[in-house]
């Protein structure tokens, strides 16, 4: 945000600064190995993930699936992770478990070569107290976007030495824009279906990476901790939404890595960038110390909270579909029209009209039709 | 009719005095002794000349009783007759242009004789000189400067060495100030003085009559006959010229570019950048050193300079003394100093005179101007951005002066025009002012008063807030003794203040805040022997730093961040120099210099001491130790060695030399690319070790005519140079050296430059050749910063290009062009994405292994005087400029944002388009005023 603000301001009076799409030219590819893992002390499975650095200039995933993954204590317990699919491996269910207090180690072989992380502690887990939300507006450059900005308070802590970790989950409710009258299979061919709008579930891990020192706080417990912040612009917000809040206390040096990868992508475009840089994790090559291994073994004591937000009493914005009438009535004269059609209601006038299929089946949105377990109407 | 006859009448009166004082003269200077003197007693003989002529005479009572006057040459003029009469009683006579006539012994007996006979003596010696001056006033005066007057310097056979030194002020006719950078050339020998910053120069010389050229730049050129007779001083005054239709550029003066020692020297001339355009119409000084050879930047709207591959905060701004911590105004765009009040500045980058110290890159040496000894007068313009006015006049007429100069913006009224909700919340006000106050107690004493201050209020989004302050005094008392020695002694106080309030996130609200203060003594004493040989100088600075880190605390009511209070740092740092430039021949001149440096990191202070041979890390803190007020708790000195030599292969072309050593005690905290507005400096301490670095040069220089050409290269080192740990974060770390890092800056260069100096077309063009690397490289892995591999500096720019030129179409109409090419800066780009969380990442490359695109910039401004009518109310002056005319979308930076699985390059440019700008200025009087 400051980054922008700044920028804005350089522009002062001038309206020439400006940011434009550009190409460099970046002959280099750095393949290097990516490990990232998670352990807690809720009960598994544990997912670790392994891949190779996508390249920039052709970004296609590159999971490694032939690794051998295994998660130690440091009594000499282990258990081996299966690989399920694109390079993510999983502990049993019911297996291997962890515990506030204890070490614990990741290892990963690939092609004859040892990744070993350091010895991680697990911490005490800190409870959240409670996942509020305040009305406000966001404003970026002339555009003013109502929402609500979620916020998180914890529980008091004993001391100060905590670091957090917030990686939020959103889920939320959703109907198609349009209920469904017929399908218009040929000119011939409708059949009448008359289905109310579908109602879906969409569930996604933001990427908004969230940390905090503790030994920056006046007291040892962190209130009004900003989370994220849902517009009124998209359809988040229009029926029902959910927040899950993985609250991860780690140690120092976990939280100095996630810090950075949080930093790096706040700062750039800023007037008064950092120095960018290889950012290094807690994985080592074992045959070779100096090969450069990415990632993070980030053993967290969790708590887990979720709030659930009915629809806010503020003007919505999201582009919704409309029947087109007319479309419906010159689809005769239309030489070679693209079947089938779909038609629906326009709910105020009852017109029937044609609309893209999008429109009446909420899965195409990206959701899907199944209410998950856990979620409370 | 009434008006014609009264000018009739006066312009008949004033041929009549013409006249009449020009018979006067001539009667005098053919006065000869006829038979009727010879053989009076020396009482008789003293009356009677005094009877028939207006000369008076001079002598020691009794000393000459009974005394009885012999001659027997008649053609030979009075004065020699007059010593013939006194040969015998080894006696002489000196005569003045007031006909005074001085008669005095041997200097050995001189010296024996009572009071009576000195005071006779100094006060006859002043009245000489000061008639000599009215002499050349008169002379100066008369618009034909082949009107063949004559000066006579010191007194006939006053001793026996065959030498004589001439030393004296240059000052201009209009206002009395000191012309600087002026050149009194002996037109029979050759040889040269270029007056220093007071206008003081001084001349070695055989005995005899020379003609002198009085010349400087701004200055209508004169000439002058001189008898020299003995050492003395002789001031000389000059009209400046009223239509400056050859306005150069860059006055580092024509013959100091061959002649001179210095190396890695520029002087800007604020009256003779009028022409160059920039950026919404602000004359900014400042920002012209950037086209000048071997001084970078990282880029436009950034506040550092990097000069010879140095960081931003290398370089030592100086005011009239006053140090300057912050150089900006609004974040970086435009400097912090009103070109308005500046009279020239100086940079020195390589050879740096040893009464400077403390910054290893350069030295930007701001001279204000000094008020109007004789008028009053105002001047003032509008610019897109600010308002300006100065105001100077005398206080006491020919003594003393003032010259006070404001510029304040009114950028918060055109916030609010724009349609955009962001800028409209932000508010951006910055001012300063400057104060100058010089009074000349007599001919040998001057003392000025002088202050500075300037403030930003920096308003964005009402988020953050930022407010800066920079507050300076300095007192300074300079000493001209036996007309050639000079004792400069100033009492210097500066205080940088900053605070910010941070409310992005009310969670973690902040405020912050910083101050500085710094006060210095310093005294340089010039010594110049009697002979054109040596010049030596010594003298000693001293400056007690008093450093406030500044307490982190949460603002507002929901802010959860605890107080971190950051710490207080106290330093002395003290220089002693001494210099002695010595012209070994008359082709061949030798500079060498030592500034032995001292400095204490005084308590109070809580010093942290850390396990040595591991990484600096708080959880390697050893142990903590307080230190009282004033103990010292680390000490460090060194000296700095500084030689220079130059060489004059033929009188228009020279080679010099020189080695250069620097040390440095404080620095910017600065983890960004380029210098932010949020930087604090802080004091070397037991764990940060000072700064220091060494620079070789070597050049040769040329001038022909109007033009004047120079090659310059060199090789610097910096060691201990502060770096920072990769994600070093300051923000909220009292413990700072625990992120930082020391390593080494290697830089070297070639610079060439062509000017040319006059002509209707006028301007420069240099190319540069450079490059800067950085290495920290340690055996322990975690205090390496790339891996330690060395990496090319933020601005390390290999090939630049500046080119500058002016055309004079009229005396009222000018055009001027600027030209600006550089390699893109050196930039971290992805080499690959790496997915964590559920975010990508970028994995960057080694540091600064990329460019970004070239940067190419064409500038063109258009200057309209206002008419050239002598006299008239006020004079305006129109300025249209554009920067950036092909509106290049030059690369600020580039940057990188990972959207859905891709990452895209976006290119960040501040200027990216052209910027008209009209500016008007106005001032009392006509054009020259």
């Amino acid at each position: 945000m400051r980054t922008k603000i700044l920028l804005y301001f350089a522009v002062l009076f001038i309206s020439s600064s400006c940011i434009e799409k550009y190409f460099p030219t970046i002959d280099e590819y750095k393949q290097i190995i990516v490990i990232e893992g998670f352990l807690t002390n809720l009960e598994g499975p544990y997912q670790v993930k392994v891949s190779e650095t996508v390249d920039v200039n052709n970004p296609v995933p590159k999971p490694i699936t032939n690794a051998e993954v295994i998660l130690k204590d440091e009594f000499g317990n282990f258990e081996i992770l299966n690989h399920r699919k694109d390079g993510l491996y999983y502990t049993q269910a019911g297996g291997f478990g962890g515990e506030i207090g204890k070490k614990y180690q990741l290892e990963v072989k690939v092609n004859g070569k040892t990744y070993l992380s350091s010895m991680e502690t697990m911490p005490e887990p800190v409870g959240i107290d409670s996942i509020y939300y305040q009305i406000e507006e966001n404003i970026d450059n002339t555009i003013v976007t109502e929402g609500l900005q979620f916020y998180l308070d914890t529980e008091p802590f004993e001391s100060k030495d905590k670091y957090f970790l917030w990686i939020p989950e959103e889920t939320y409710q959703y109907t198609s824009d349009l209920g469904l009258k017929q399908i218009m299979y040929d000119y011939t061919v409708i059949i009448t279906v008359n289905q109310s709008n579908t109602v879906c579930w969409q569930t996604d891990t933001l990427p908004d990476v969230l940390t905090l020192a503790a030994n920056e706080l006046s007291e040892p417990v962190a209130r009004k901790i900003p989370l994220n912040f849902v517009g009124t612009e998209s359809k988040r917000l229009s029926v029902r939404y959910s927040l899950l809040i993985n609250q991860m206390t780690i140690d120092k040096k976990a939280y100095e890595f996630w810090n950075t990868i949080r930093l790096q992508a706040v700062e750039s475009g800023s007037l008064y960038p950092r120095q960018p840089y290889q950012i290094r994790g807690n994985m080592k090559c074992v045959e070779n110390p100096e090969e450069i291994v990415l990632g993070y073994f980030t053993v967290a004591g969790v708590a887990k909270k979720r709030i659930y937000v009915g629809r806010p009493n503020l003007i919505f914005e999201y582009p919704i579909c409309t029947p087109d009438v007319q479309a419906l009535k010159d689809i005769y004269k239309h030489p070679r029209p693209s079947f089938p059609q779909y038609i629906g209601y326009n709910e105020v006038t009852g017109d029937k009209g044609l609309a893209a299929q999008r429109c009446f089946y909420c899965e195409m949105e990206g959701g899907t039709m199944l209410k998950p377990d856990f979620w409370e109407d | 009719m009434q008006i014609l006859i009264k000018s009739l009448q006066f312009l008949f009166l004033f041929f009549l005095i013409s006249f009449f004082s020009l018979h006067l003269q001539a009667q005098n200077t053919d006065f000869k002794l006829d038979n009727s003197y010879n053989n009076l007693l020396w009482n008789d003989f003293v009356k009677k000349v005094e009877q028939q002529t207006k000369y008076r005479f001079f002598y020691l009572p009794d000393s000459l009783d009974a005394f009885k006057v012999e001659f027997s040459e008649f053609d030979i003029d009075f004065s020699q007759q007059l010593n013939e009469i006194l040969k015998s009683r080894k006696a002489y006579a000196t005569i003045d242009k007031r006909q005074n006539i001085v008669v005095t012994f041997d200097k050995r007996i001189n010296s024996t004789l009572p009071d009576g006979f000195s005071n006779i003596k100094e006060k006859s010696i002043e009245n000489e000189f000061e008639n000599e001056n009215q002499t050349v006033e008169n002379y100066l005066n008369t618009t034909n400067s082949f009107v063949n007057k004559e000066v006579s310097v010191g007194r006939k056979n006053a001793d026996t060495k065959t030498d004589a030194v001439i030393s004296g002020f240059v000052k201009s006719k209009n206002d009395g100030s000191p012309i600087i950078g002026g050149v009194v050339q002996v037109n029979e020998t050759g040889d040269v003085a270029a007056t220093d910053n007071e206008g003081f120069y001084s001349l070695k010389l055989k005995k005899g009559t020379y003609n002198f050229t009085i010349s400087s730049l701004e200055s209508k050129k004169e000439q002058v006959k001189v008898n020299v007779y003995s050492d003395g001083r002789l001031d000389l005054s000059l009209e400046l010229k009223l239509i400056a239709l050859d306005e150069v550029l860059v006055s580092s003066e024509k013959d100091h570019v061959v002649t001179g020692t210095q190396m890695g020297f520029q002087k800007l001339d604020t009256k003779k950048i009028k022409e160059i355009p920039l950026v919404m119409g602000e004359k900014d000084i400042l920002k012209v050193s950037l086209l000048l050879p071997g001084v970078q930047s990282i880029g436009e709207g950034s506040s550092g300079f990097n000069v010879r591959g140095g960081t931003g905060d290398q370089n030592l701004f100086l005011i009239n003394q006053i140090p300057v911590y912050n150089s900006a105004h609004l974040l970086g765009f435009f400097s912090a100093f009103n070109s308005d009040a500046i009279k020239n500045f100086s940079i020195y980058s390589s050879s740096i005179p040893t009464w400077y110290g403390g910054r290893l890159s350069s030295i930007f040496d701001v001279n204000v101007k000094q008020g109007n000894t004789n008028n009053f007068s105002a001047n003032g313009g509008i610019s897109p951005i600010t308002t300006r006015l100065m105001v100077e006049g005398p206080i006491v007429k020919d003594k003393s002066a003032f010259l006070v100069s404001l510029r304040t913006t009114y950028s918060d009224w055109i916030l609010k025009q724009i349609d955009n909700l962001e800028i409209q919340n932000s508010k951006a006000q910055f001012a300063d002012l400057v104060n100058h106050f010089h009074f000349n107690l007599n001919n040998n004493h001057k003392i000025s008063l002088f202050s500075y201050h300037s403030f930003d209020k920096i308003n964005l989004l009402s988020q953050n807030k930022y407010n800066y302050f920079n507050n300076g005094a300095s007192l300074s008392w300079d000493y001209l003794i036996k007309s050639k020695h000079k004792l400069e002694t100033s009492l210097v106080y500066a205080q940088y203040d900053f605070d910010e309030e941070n409310t992005e996130l009310q969670a973690i609200a902040y405020t912050d805040n910083f101050q500085l203060k710094h006060t210095e003594f310093k005294s340089n004493f010039t010594f110049r022997p009697d002979n054109n040989k040596h010049t030596i100088n010594i003298g000693f600075n001293s400056i007690l730093y008093n450093l406030n880190q500044g307490t982190l605390l949460p603002f507002g009511e929901n802010s959860i961040i605890a107080p971190v209070s950051m710490g207080e740092e106290k330093a002395i740092e003290t220089g002693i120099f001494a210099s002695h430039e010595w012209n070994v021949s008359p082709v061949f001149t030798l500079t060498s210099g030592i500034r032995y440096n001292q400095y204490f990191f005084l308590g109070a202070y809580e010093a942290r001491f850390y396990e040595s041979e591991i990484v600096r890390l708080p959880e390697n803190l050893t142990e903590t130790k307080f230190f009282d007020k004033n103990k010292v708790v680390k000490s460090y000195q060194a000296p700095d060695f500084r030689f220079s030599a130059r060489y004059l292969v033929t009188p228009s072309i020279s080679l010099k030399a020189s080695y250069n050593q620097m040390h440095q005690y404080l620095f910017l905290l600065s983890t960004t690319v380029a210098i932010a507005p949020t930087d604090k400096w802080k004091l070397a301490d037991n764990n940060i070790k000072p700064m220091n670095g060494e620079q070789l040069s070597f050049g040769v220089y040329a001038a022909k005519g109007k033009y004047e050409f120079s090659v310059e290269s060199y090789l610097k080192k910096i060691n201990n140079l502060v770096e920072y740990k990769d994600g070093a974060n300051l923000l909220l770390n009292n413990t700072p050296e625990t992120d930082i890092l020391q390593g080494k800056l290697n830089s070297f260069g070639v610079e060439l430059m062509i000017k040319k100096i006059s002509g209707r077309l006028n301007g420069w063009v240099n190319y540069t050749y450079s490059r800067a690397k950085v290495l920290v490289a340690s055996e322990i892995p975690e205090a390496n910063i790339n891996f330690g591999k060395e990496y090319p500096s933020n601005y390390d720019k290999p090939h630049a290009v500046n080119l500058v030129a002016n055309y004079q179409f009229s005396r009222r109409l000018s055009l001027s062009s600027n030209l600006v090419y550089s390699t893109g800066r050196p930039i971290t780009y992805p080499v690959g994405i790496f997915n964590m969380g559920n975010r990508q990442v970028p994995l960057y490359s080694l540091r600064n292994e990329y460019r970004t695109p070239d940067y190419f910039r064409v500038d063109v401004s258009l200057k309209l005087e206002g008419n050239l009518a002598a006299k008239k109310l006020a004079h305006g002056t129109w300025f249209l400029s554009v920067y950036n005319l092909t509106g290049r979308k030059n690369a600020y930076s580039i940057y990188f944002e990972v959207e859905e699985g891709v990452m895209q390059a976006y290119k960040l440019s501040i200027f990216g388009a052209p910027i008209f700008s009209l500016t008007y200025s106005i001032k009392l009087g006509n054009y020259a005023n």
